[in-house]
């Protein structure tokens, strides 16, 4: 083994150098050297070009190091030596894995030092953020396997030979959830890795077995083996490959759906006179905005209508939301918490956010605290929420689990203006009409705090208490913040979706969804303050037709790891395919996707049943692939397809039908090979002699 | 019976695409022989010996290399055997004496005076790269990292192919040196009749995927026979004698060839030219040219009929 | 003695070295009790293979010409008749028949072949 893998590394040392050139070079163009503009974070820019240049490095290798031994003389020379081929697989498997991480990790070490060496004067980075790029380049490793497994059997090459390389791309796709989830405890991380290494151990396996049984030789073969790992590769593999095809279908904007293909939503709505509603509104392919299509009023312990016509001239508009805080376990220095054009802001190891000026040498400017102690705010809840910087010269807020600060600037003082428990946080725009006649639009930020059961509301205003709309470029210098609390009359336990809307200063509503549905009305002008409406939860009706059309066409066994999925979207984000909703409204739906999804799958079997016709499978084979369709949906056919090969066919001479070569029986009339009668010109010596007196004998031989 | 045979095959047929290329091949191969494999090119001789190898799976039925099945030979099988690819194929960028590491590694047995005095025959410095050597040197090589292997089964694909005089000269000398040694089998195909002539004592013939002889060298002088008639070319009546294995015109007259003469085919060559039947003096390479022309001449009989 | 074969000659390896060995006995290069190279060293010699050699030496041995096969090496047999007088005289007539038959055919006469026989005779028949 020692010897082969020293061969193998002898061959193919020059692509190590190829690899570190392409992949060092896209990895120190994407490292940022300075603050980045538009806010990306380091792990995103380092781990997208190394899923690019791992990608193609670790498939070429693997194509390198099969082709030359894969022809003819090499494919002898080696093989027929004594070491076992599996042995022979495994040196080229690890010669390639010690290449490619050299050409892979060589780039992410100088990175990781280089981020080391920086400090965060200079730029918000540490090493750690090259570790989503390292998951990624193990994940990409799998295409070497997959290159391997795909030149060692036979196909067209537009046919399925090019399957197993799908085969990596849900293993890239689980590898690039790190990028997203840097944060996240050792759990994810371990069940990440071990998920990419299971993925890369089918592919393994069923690599290996493609090159133990390897055809050296193109055209049609009839007896490649096929063993349990290669049936589970090329089967995902196919179900990948459909995917991938709606995908790019999807890319090029579904122009092949009805302009009215649409999604309909049932939320809360509510309306000039703070009156809720329960609506319907639709979003179309060609009008992608939510659109009040219908909707019915909420009334007291009634079930509203959402097919409802809606009256004329109602000004509907939607309801605020409250989400939780949380409170950070350990904070990152990568995890940007805002920036615009000039500033930035980002997290340290501690707590404490860094606030950078690009156009300053050095730019890290301030470590804000509060107080003296880091915030305790939980940066993967942050976000444009938390902070409103809205130039130099403007007020920003901060919002953690224990307090609502102001940072004052251009002193970048912190100054307290809550002390407490905070459990949810919501802000909006609030864009008011001028009243002067002007179509001017004024939008006014505002922050809405619960704490022990009470609302907080903020609102900007100026010195005078007027209320204050931000005006970029001519912004004030001292602002006061207005606060407007109120004590709904219900229990802290029953809040729970919390849905908010101020009609104004004197009007609020608070929406609860959950155990105990109610809405409760804010009028500050009436005696009692609060009243308490209940009603029935409405089932939210839903619907998405593109995403119930592709889950009534795709295969189950997508839909199953969508719904089991922890991360379906962090998996399937960014990318046009349906999610766990489309999914739920795919099982809701009423306009009958469940029946066009059993008739796709229907078309799916006989399509099945055709391809293990045509690749002459036995009765019970045929059987247990249409059986399987009904996880695999569309992609069966080309799993069958792909996974047996086509044994050619012979004119049999007993029953004139057309026989497979590799059986010695004939599968229509069971007569055997007839033996080509001896020319009368053999010359025999042995066991085997079939001279003239025995040319009558192949009838008694059988 | 099996364990006398170093390579035995029963009904061993490969098709590439609907196409046979051998058929139904029943061989047996007795230890401890010389044994030529001869045909045309394409008549199926690298496709039998890629099979018997393990290289390649046949379509339908099975071989064995030592008695052991070709398509599950172990690692341990493989030592016993050795193998040497059309056109000798090395790796080019090794030098002489890393090859012999490389082979030295990948096989239990090593005999290195082998080794040094088959390289020193072909005159190869061993510090040499691969790439620079000639067809000889390269076959030299591959030779001596074949045979330094010690196998007790050698199968040698066209090894002379492309050869020099000098360099065929110490091949054959090669090969029976190895020979000389112990119960050593060998199977090689070749076009270079005389040189099969000396170095072998079986001979193999195929045509069109099938073997059409397999017996030892004076069995199969003995056998065939050649014979001069005066008749006019192309007789329907030639193409009747039993046991015909080629006619050709030499002259006025016709030269045949045939398997197995006995009174029944002198008796059909009587009645075509009685007067002027005669015996003629047969070497080894005609005969097996016979053979060889034979499938060929059948090769445009069926291109005429398709035609 | 000197051994030179051809390949590529109507006459098999195998032959050629057994006519050649009765050759040099008939025409005394060999004498009685003299060794002829192994079967190895012969085999080596003319680069063919040993077991061509074995069979022309076997075939010598069964003729009574050789003696002492294998191991140690052959040395020529003294003279003695191996077969019966009836065999020798069947063998006799056999290439009598096939003498005379082809010296008729090639058109030439009772005397002309009795001529040659008996010069034949003297050159290379016993003293």
């Amino acid at each position: 083994m020692r010897t082969l893998i020293e061969k193998e590394l002898r061959e193919n040392l020059r692509w190590l150098w190829v690899g570190l050139a392409l992949i060092g070079s896209l990895v120190w163009y994407a490292t940022p050297k300075t603050l980045v503009a538009n806010g990306e974070s380091a792990e995103t820019l380092i781990a997208s070009p190394m899923l690019l240049g791992a990608s193609l490095f670790a498939l070429g290798l693997g194509v390198m190091q099969s082709f030359a031994d894969l022809r003819t003389a090499s494919r002898s020379f080696l093989f027929h030596r004594s070491v076992s081929i599996g042995s022979i697989f495994y040196s080229k498997l690890i010669s390639g894995a010690i290449l490619y991480f050299a050409a892979v990790g060589i780039p992410l070490c100088l990175v990781a030092i280089w981020f080391a060496a920086q400090g965060l004067d200079y730029l918000p980075v540490r090493p750690i953020q090259v570790y989503p790029a390292a998951v990624v380049a193990l994940a990409c490793f799998g295409f070497h396997p997959a290159a391997m497994l795909m030149l060692a059997r036979s196909g067209k090459w537009f046919g399925t030979k090019l399957l197993p390389l799908f085969f990596v791309i849900p293993i890239v796709a689980i590898g690039g959830i790190t990028i997203n989830t840097i944060l996240h405890g050792p759990a994810l991380h371990v069940l990440i890795v071990g998920l990419i290494l299971l993925g890369d151990l089918i592919l393994v396996a069923a690599a290996k077995h493609a090159w133990v049984h390897s055809v050296a030789d193109e055209g049609s073969f009839p007896k490649q083996p096929v063993n349990l790992a290669l049936k589970l590769t090329l089967s995902i593999a196919a179900v990948v490959f459909v995917m991938f095809s709606f995908q790019v279908v999807a890319a090029f904007g579904g122009g092949w759906l009805p302009a009215e293909t649409s999604s309909v939503e049932e939320d809360y709505a509510i309306d000039a006179e703070g009156n809720l509603w329960w609506v319907k509104s639709k979003r179309t392919r060609t009008e992608p905005w939510l659109a009040f299509i219908s909707g019915d009023r909420l009334q007291k312990d009634e079930l509203p209508d959402a097919r409802r016509e809606l009256p004329k001239k109602l000004q509907l508009g939607h309801l605020g939301k409250l989400t939780w805080v949380g409170t950070a376990k350990r904070c990152f220095a990568g995890e940007m918490a805002w920036y615009s054009k000039d500033l930035a802001s980002y997290f340290d190891s501690r707590g404490n956010v860094l606030l950078y000026d690009r156009t300053l040498t050095p730019p890290l400017q301030a470590r804000i605290t509060r107080d003296g102690a880091p915030f305790a705010g939980d940066p993967r809840s942050s976000g444009s929420e938390d902070m409103f910087f809205y130039d130099k010269s403007g007020p920003s807020f901060w919002i953690d689990p224990i307090g609502a600060y102001r940072i004052l600037s251009p002193s970048l003082k912190v100054e307290t203006l809550l002390e407490l428990p905070i459990q949810a946080k919501g802000s909006e725009t609030r864009h008011t009409s001028n009243d002067q006649g002007t179509n001017k639009v004024q939008t006014q930020e505002q922050i809405t705090i619960l704490s022990d059961g009470k609302l907080h509301v903020y609102r900007l205003t100026d010195k005078d208490g007027n209320e204050w709309f931000p005006d970029f470029g001519r912004g004030k210098s001292e602002f006061k913040i207005r606060e407007i609390a109120v004590s709904p009359p219900l229990p802290p336990s029953d809040w729970k979706d919390i849905r908010y809307h101020f009609t104004d200063d004197s009007k609020f509503t608070v929406v609860l969804t959950g155990r105990r549905p109610c809405f409760l009305t804010y009028d500050s002008k009436s005696d009692t303050h609060w009243t308490v409406t209940s009603f029935r939860n409405p089932n939210k009706k839903i619907s998405d037709d593109l995403g119930s059309l592709l889950f009534s066409v795709l295969p189950l066994l997508f839909s199953i790891v969508v719904a089991v999925s922890i991360g379906s979207d962090l998996l399937l984000s960014g990318t046009s395919l349906p999610t766990i909703d489309s999914f739920k409204c795919f099982l809701q739906d009423e306009y009958g996707y469940v029946i066009l999804g059993t008739v796709v799958l229907l078309f799916s079997m006989i399509g099945a049943y055709f391809a293990c016709q045509r690749r002459m499978l036995s009765r019970s084979e045929t059987i247990r692939w249409c059986c399987w369709t009904v996880l695999l949906g569309v992609a069966t056919p080309i799993a069958v397809l792909a996974i047996y090969t086509r044994p050619a066919c012979v004119r049999c001479t007993g029953c004139e039908k057309k026989r497979r070569i590799d059986l010695r029986k004939c599968e229509h009339c069971g007569c055997e090979w007839e033996r080509t009668a001896p020319m009368g010109i053999e010359i025999f010596d042995d066991g085997f002699s079939k001279s003239k007196e025995q040319q009558l004998t192949p009838e008694l031989t059988r | 019976m099996l364990n006398d045979l170093a390579i035995s095959a029963q009904g061993l047929t490969r098709y590439f695409g609907d196409r046979v290329v051998v058929d139904q091949l029943d061989l047996g191969v007795p230890r401890g022989s010389v044994t030529g494999l001869l045909g045309l090119n394409g008549a199926g001789k690298t496709t039998t010996l890629r099979m018997l190898m393990g290289l390649l799976t046949p379509t339908r039925g099975q071989s064995q290399l030592l008695g052991k099945d070709s398509q599950q030979l172990t690692a341990e099988d493989r030592a016993r055997i050795g193998y040497t690819v059309e056109g000798h194929f090395l790796y080019s960028w090794m030098t002489v004496r890393q090859s012999e590491k490389f082979q030295r590694e990948t096989f239990p047995r090593w005999n290195n005076a082998m080794f040094e005095s088959t390289v020193r025959r072909f005159g190869i410095d061993p510090g040499q790269k691969i790439r620079v050597l000639s067809r000889g040197q390269r076959a030299g090589v591959s030779l001596a990292l074949t045979l330094a292997a010690e196998p007790e089964l050698l199968i040698l694909d066209d090894p002379a192919l492309g050869l020099d005089p000098v360099s065929r000269a110490a091949l054959n000398e090669t090969l029976l040196d190895f020979c000389n040694e112990g119960m050593r089998t060998v199977l090689l195909s070749s076009h270079l009749l005389d040189d099969i002539e000396r170095v072998v004592d079986r001979v193999l013939v195929m045509v069109h995927g099938r073997l059409v002889v397999n017996t030892t060298i004076d069995d199969f002088r003995n056998r065939i026979s050649s014979w001069s008639l005066e008749v006019p070319p192309a007789s329907r009546a030639i193409q009747a004698i039993p046991g015909l294995v080629f006619a050709k015109q030499r002259g006025g007259r016709t030269i045949v060839t045939v398997a197995d003469s006995d009174a029944e085919t002198e008796a059909a060559m009587m009645r075509i030219g009685a007067d002027s039947l005669e015996r003629l003096p047969i070497t080894f390479g005609e005969a097996v040219i016979a053979y060889l022309s034979q499938s060929r001449a059948s090769d445009s009989f069926f291109a005429n009929t398709g035609a | 003695m000197q051994i030179h074969i051809s390949a590529g000659s109507p006459q098999s390896i195998y032959r050629q070295i057994a006519d050649q060995i009765r050759q040099a006995i008939v025409s005394g290069n060999l004498k009685v009790g003299d060794a002829v190279p192994s079967v190895r060293q012969l085999a080596k010699e003319l680069a063919i293979n040993p077991n061509t050699v074995a069979k022309a030496y076997s075939e010598l041995t069964r003729d009574g010409i050789l003696e002492g096969l294998s191991g140690r090496g052959c040395v020529v047999a003294s003279r003695k008749n191996v077969f019966s007088k009836a065999e020798r005289v069947r063998r006799l007539e056999l290439v009598l028949d096939s003498l005379v038959s082809e010296a008729l055919t090639l058109g030439f006469s009772y005397d002309e072949i009795q001529e040659r026989l008996v010069k034949r005779f003297e050159k290379i028949g016993p003293e």
